[in-house]
């Protein structure tokens, strides 16, 4: 990418050619239909449910492309929702499409539906099918075990197929720390190191103003600041609030006192830390791997990642997708197929280039074009050794809200941490009650 | 394309081929009217009143999509009584109501009445489009825009406040600015519609009544108040049932620049019910909720034209 | 065109107020304050027009400037080389929204002159109830009228925001209270040489109503131009989408997209609703001004 290789003559460039010399270097089977794929000329009409941004789309278009090589009178329709608003509104669309009875095939989702769906019975079990078929076995052996497992049922079936998945590191402007004579953040920095470093860097008044962190606040963004205390929002099954830790009450008055005690970063208020981030109004702040396409495509090269500093451990969290088959699959076998292809190696080398998230296979990123920009790009998969999925319980969307709208009164001062977390453990445990009364049900 | 319309109406009259049928003149009127009125009314039967008797129906079901719901009588109504995220949703709603009325009434009405002296008509004309102009865009992209105004350490607003010493004003992230945030939203973006119609009305009224006012020694005082207030009653009270009925619906503002926050600070009924609905799931409830909303803006309404009998002055 | 409205009206069109005292206090005051309020209302618009310009990285430099400082117009060009189809997304936009405008105007005005100049039974009743569908908040509805789109095969086909948006109570509102204004001679004369309610309709109603229909039809452009609530629910194929969804695609994942091309995308957004309303402006004011609005 740093010789003006465009992400846009990337994507047409797999997409025609180079996808073929990419899976052969890397000894993939292209096409190689085994003996249960449907044969070559079966006809059919495959609709997917999908979400993302256009890169994304474009993506998906290019695999659609390759499995209409093989099967080329299988139509394929591709239903987008933009960045959804938020995953609640996503799936309720999904629910609204199921219950109409409306063609669904195949199923992209982010982690945090996955359970929700499996639960509404939205999607198949894949244990029999990937046992069965070499080829499953073989996507499912090549992607990250920790990155696959976190997507399973409770029952431990795997369900969905890994698409992309992002996790929370660290960003930090390269120019402020040499302007300030900082030497890059240690690998294994604690909270008391960050504080300090943020310190150093907040300075000035009004329009020269700078702060050393921008907080990325929203409930995956939060996530890393309990995961490095050893602690989260919900116990370890994500059946149970978990507010109530004192450790989750260190965490949310160490985030506190970052705006009010220290002042080294910026009051919250809405998305606008990579706002903040670009426009060097903060010297740090955190992220997946999504705002590089925008560092990239806006030529701004200042940035480096660093593993989120640790307190009493050194996890930090990760957000995966993944496609399922629907419940109402017509053909099971086809959309297997096709899932094949969404998953293919080939679109992991795609994901790369893209730059908004990472791809499920570590072997895409072996390469110049992922390991020129940021220069300690390996940190990425890096933090695959200690790790945890972001909690993601059946009723997601309840919960997120509870959650953030507490969070959103101690930030704001109206309660304090103590007063915030009491309140939102009592609802966020009546919600965890309601719903297991509800699974216990059906 | 008229005439062509025309003509076949006539020729249809001359035929009689039953498509008008010969009947007296005022069973014609009726026969049209309803004829006019039946593309608005299929409409409205189809896509409004079918969905709200469906809705009231789902108000009293435990209502899911995918696993059947079933009839639960009033619950979900009595459910509202010990809701105190609802009664504050309300509050809210009142309090957002109640200003955003005001604010946009008055200043659409003080920016009229000063379009509306001699000033030269480029300058009107201009001043009017200005005015108007932010009404015309949606709600999305002027959030992009505000957020950067408001934010505390690094706003514009703030900044400009800095410069003449005045503390930051923490407009997203407390209880009590954010409603003050939301409503100068609204009122930059709606107060514009209110002037357009406000000039209207008052380039309605008559020259005559203020020369003949003028001859009797009135000053500019007991003009605005004893002629041009009650002549333009009937607008006034125009533009404060439509405001009202939109402030109690209130959603877009606030979903794209607050989001309900922080915490329920802003939370209006409707960003609520659109709560329950879609991250909740309890759609019986959310169902529920709006028809009591329904009926308080239906009785409001009702109220203000009951009140508007003392005060609003027709011609 | 001119003349009729004079003699429609039986009066002198009505102008601004005349007075014949010379230029006042009162009107520098008001000359100033008028002035003052037109800054601040377009200062955001100007911040988001010279942002738009700007390299990101200068986006947010305080004091802000309002006035463009630099000129990336390659920034105009990024929303139509990213993966988004703009142009597609345009066209389909433009197709929805002058369908549902056209089809309001002529609904609207059928049934706001029935309501506003004919007699029939149950007239007074049936317009209070299709004034009270104002006040359904939109929200719930939203999954009884999902159901029957579905029924109706409709799902993710530009119909589906279409056929709803054919009616508008407002906008019958709107349109009988024009037709109401009108003198009842003119349709007196009309009635004395033989023409029936359909030709009063279109021969004289009509052509004096183009200031309402230009009202509405603002209104109902610019409504269903910046819609996104329904067709992110309707609408979900690539091809089938709309303006404001593509946009949404270009803030990106968490806010991070490039905030100056976000900005670029939205001034081309409301240039087409800026055009029409520079258009009819003159025509809105005067059906403001005509019908009054009085109750």
């Amino acid at each position: 990418m740093t010789n003006k290789l465009s992400r846009r003559d990337f994507l047409k460039y797999t997409g025609m050619s180079s996808a073929a010399a990419f899976a052969a270097a890397y000894g993939m089977p292209l096409g190689t239909a085994l003996a249960q794929a449907p044969p070559g000329d079966t006809a059919g009409h495959l609709v997917i449910y999908n979400f993302g941004g256009a890169e994304q789309q474009q993506m998906i278009a290019n695999a659609i492309g390759r499995f209409n090589e093989r099967y080329p009178n299988v139509v394929v329709e591709d239903l987008y929702i933009p960045w959804p608003e938020g995953w609640g509104h996503y799936t309720t669309n999904l629910k609204l499409r199921v219950a109409s009875g409306l063609k669904t095939d195949i199923i992209a989702i982010a982690i945090e539906g996955t359970r929700e769906t499996i639960f509404e019975d939205l999607v198949l079990p894949m244990d029999d099918a990937i046992a069965a078929d070499d080829e499953l076995q073989a996507i499912v052996d090549e992607v990250e075990p920790v990155l696959h497992d976190a997507l399973k049922g409770p029952d431990g079936q795997t369900y969905y197929f890994t698409r992309e998945w992002n996790n929370m590191i660290i960003h930090y402007n390269t120019a402020i720390f040499e302007e300030a004579g900082l030497d890059p953040p240690a690998v294994d920095w604690t909270w008391e190191d960050f504080l300090e470093t943020a310190s150093v860097l907040t300075h000035g008044e009004g329009a020269d103003k700078q702060f050393g962190f921008a907080i990325p606040y929203f409930n995956f963004g939060l996530t890393p600041w309990w995961h490095t205390n050893d602690t989260a929002t919900l116990t370890a099954d994500w059946s149970q609030s978990n507010l109530d830790d004192p450790k989750m009450l260190e965490s949310v008055k160490f985030v506190h006192s970052l705006v009010h005690e220290h002042g080294v970063a910026p009051s919250v208020e809405g998305l606008t830390m990579t706002e903040h981030f670009m426009a060097g109004t903060a010297a740090m702040t955190g992220a997946g791997r999504w705002p590089f396409d925008t560092y990239v495509s806006t030529d701004w090269r200042t940035v480096d990642i660093t593993p989120w500093p640790r307190n009493r451990a050194g996890t930090t969290v990760f957000g995966s997708g993944g496609w399922a088959v629907s419940k109402t699959a017509e053909n099971v076998p086809l959309a297997l197929e096709l899932i094949k292809n969404l998953t293919a190696f080939e679109t992991d080398m795609e994901a790369v280039a893209v730059g908004t998230s990472l791809p499920a296979r570590r072997s895409a990123t072996e390469n110049e074009l992922f390991n020129s920009f940021p220069a300690n790009a390996h940190r990425f998969f890096g933090s695959l050794e200690d790790i945890k999925p972001v909690p993601s319980p059946e009723n997601f969307s309840e919960y997120e809200a509870i959650f953030m709208r507490h969070m959103d009164q101690i930030m704001a001062n109206s309660l304090t941490p103590e007063q915030g977390l009491e309140m939102a453990h009592v609802e966020l445990t009546a919600a965890m009650d309601k719903l297991a009364e509800r699974m216990a049900e059906s | 394309m008229r005439a062509c319309f025309l003509n076949l109406i006539e020729r249809l009259r001359m035929q009689n081929t039953g498509l008008l049928p010969e009947m007296t003149p005022k069973r014609r009127e009726a026969f049209v009217g309803y004829l006019f009125i039946l593309p608005t009314y299929i409409g409205f039967i189809i896509f409004i009143l079918y969905p709200l008797i469906e809705s009231m129906r789902i108000s009293f079901q435990e209502f899911s999509l995918l696993r059947g719901s079933t009839y639960i009588g009033l619950e979900n109504y009595a459910q509202m009584f010990a809701d105190a995220r609802l009664r504050i949703a309300y509050i809210n709603t009142i309090v957002f109501t109640i200003f955003a009325v005001f604010f946009n009434a008055g200043i659409g009405l003080i920016l009229a009445v000063m379009l509306n002296r001699r000033l030269p008509i480029l300058m009107r004309n201009l001043y009017r489009s200005i005015f108007f102009f932010p009404v015309l865009i949606a709600h999305t992209y002027i959030a992009v825009i505000w957020r950067f105004l408001y934010q505390y350490d690094t706003g514009v607003i703030n900044f400009y406040l800095g410069v003449v010493g005045i503390d930051p004003i923490p407009w997203l992230s407390n209880a009590h600015w954010a409603m003050a945030a939301i409503i100068i939203l609204d009122v930059w973006k709606n107060t514009g519609f209110a002037m357009l119609v406000f000039l209207a009305g008052l380039q309605s009224i008559p020259n005559e009544y203020y020369e003949a006012a003028q001859l009797d020694g009135a000053n500019e005082r007991q003009l605005f108040f004893r002629i041009t207030i009650p002549l333009l009653s009937p607008t006034i009270f125009f533009i404060l049932v439509i405001f009202m009925i939109g402030a109690l619906q209130v959603f877009d503002t606030i979903i794209v620049l607050t989001a309900g926050g922080p915490g329920d600070a802003t939370r209006s009924v409707v960003l609520y019910i659109y709560e329950i609905a879609f991250r909740t799931f309890n759609m019986g409830y959310a169902a529920a909720v709006s028809m009591t909303l329904f009926a308080i803006i239906l009785v409001l309404t009702a109220l203000q034209f009951w009140i508007s009998r003392r005060w609003v002055h027709y011609e | 065109m001119a003349s009729t409205q004079v003699t429609v009206h039986g009066k002198p069109k009505t102008a601004p107020r005349k007075s014949k005292k010379p230029i006042n206090f009162g009107d520098i005051v008001s000359y100033a304050i008028l002035t003052i309020a037109a800054i601040l209302v377009m200062m955001p618009l100007m911040w988001m027009f010279s942002t738009s310009l700007r390299p990101t990285q200068e986006s947010f430099h305080l004091p802000p400037a309002w006035l463009p400082t630099k000129f990336r117009w390659e920034n105009y060009l990024a929303p139509f080389e990213s993966s988004v189809p703009f142009v597609e997304l345009f066209i389909n936009s433009m197709r929805i929204t002058v369908a549902v405008t056209f089809g309001q105007l002529v609904t609207c005005s059928l049934a706001g002159y029935a309501f506003a100049r004919l007699r029939f039974p149950g007239r007074d009743l049936l317009f209070l109830l299709l004034l009270a569908s104002l006040m359904v908040p939109g929200q719930v509805t939203i999954i009884p009228i999902f159901l029957l789109m579905r029924d109706l095969g409709l799902i993710d086909n530009p119909l589906a925001i279409i056929l709803p948006g054919l009616i508008s109570a407002f906008g019958v509102f709107l349109m009988r209270q024009f037709f109401k204004q009108m003198p009842q001679e003119l349709f007196d004369a009309a009635r004395v040489d033989g023409a029936g309610h359909i030709r009063s309709f279109l021969q004289i109603a009509l052509p004096l109503a183009g200031p309402a229909m230009a009202t509405l039809g603002i209104i109902t452009f610019n409504a269903t131009w910046n819609a996104y609530f329904l067709p992110l629910i309707f609408l979900n194929s690539w091809h089938k989408m709309t303006l404001p969804q593509g946009i949404a695609l270009l803030t990106g994942y968490m806010g991070s997209g490039n905030p100056s091309v976000v900005m670029a995308a939205v001034t081309m957004a409301i240039l087409p609703v800026l055009m029409v309303f520079i258009a009819a402006q003159r025509w809105i004011i005067e059906a403001l001004t005509r019908s009054g609005l009085k109750g």
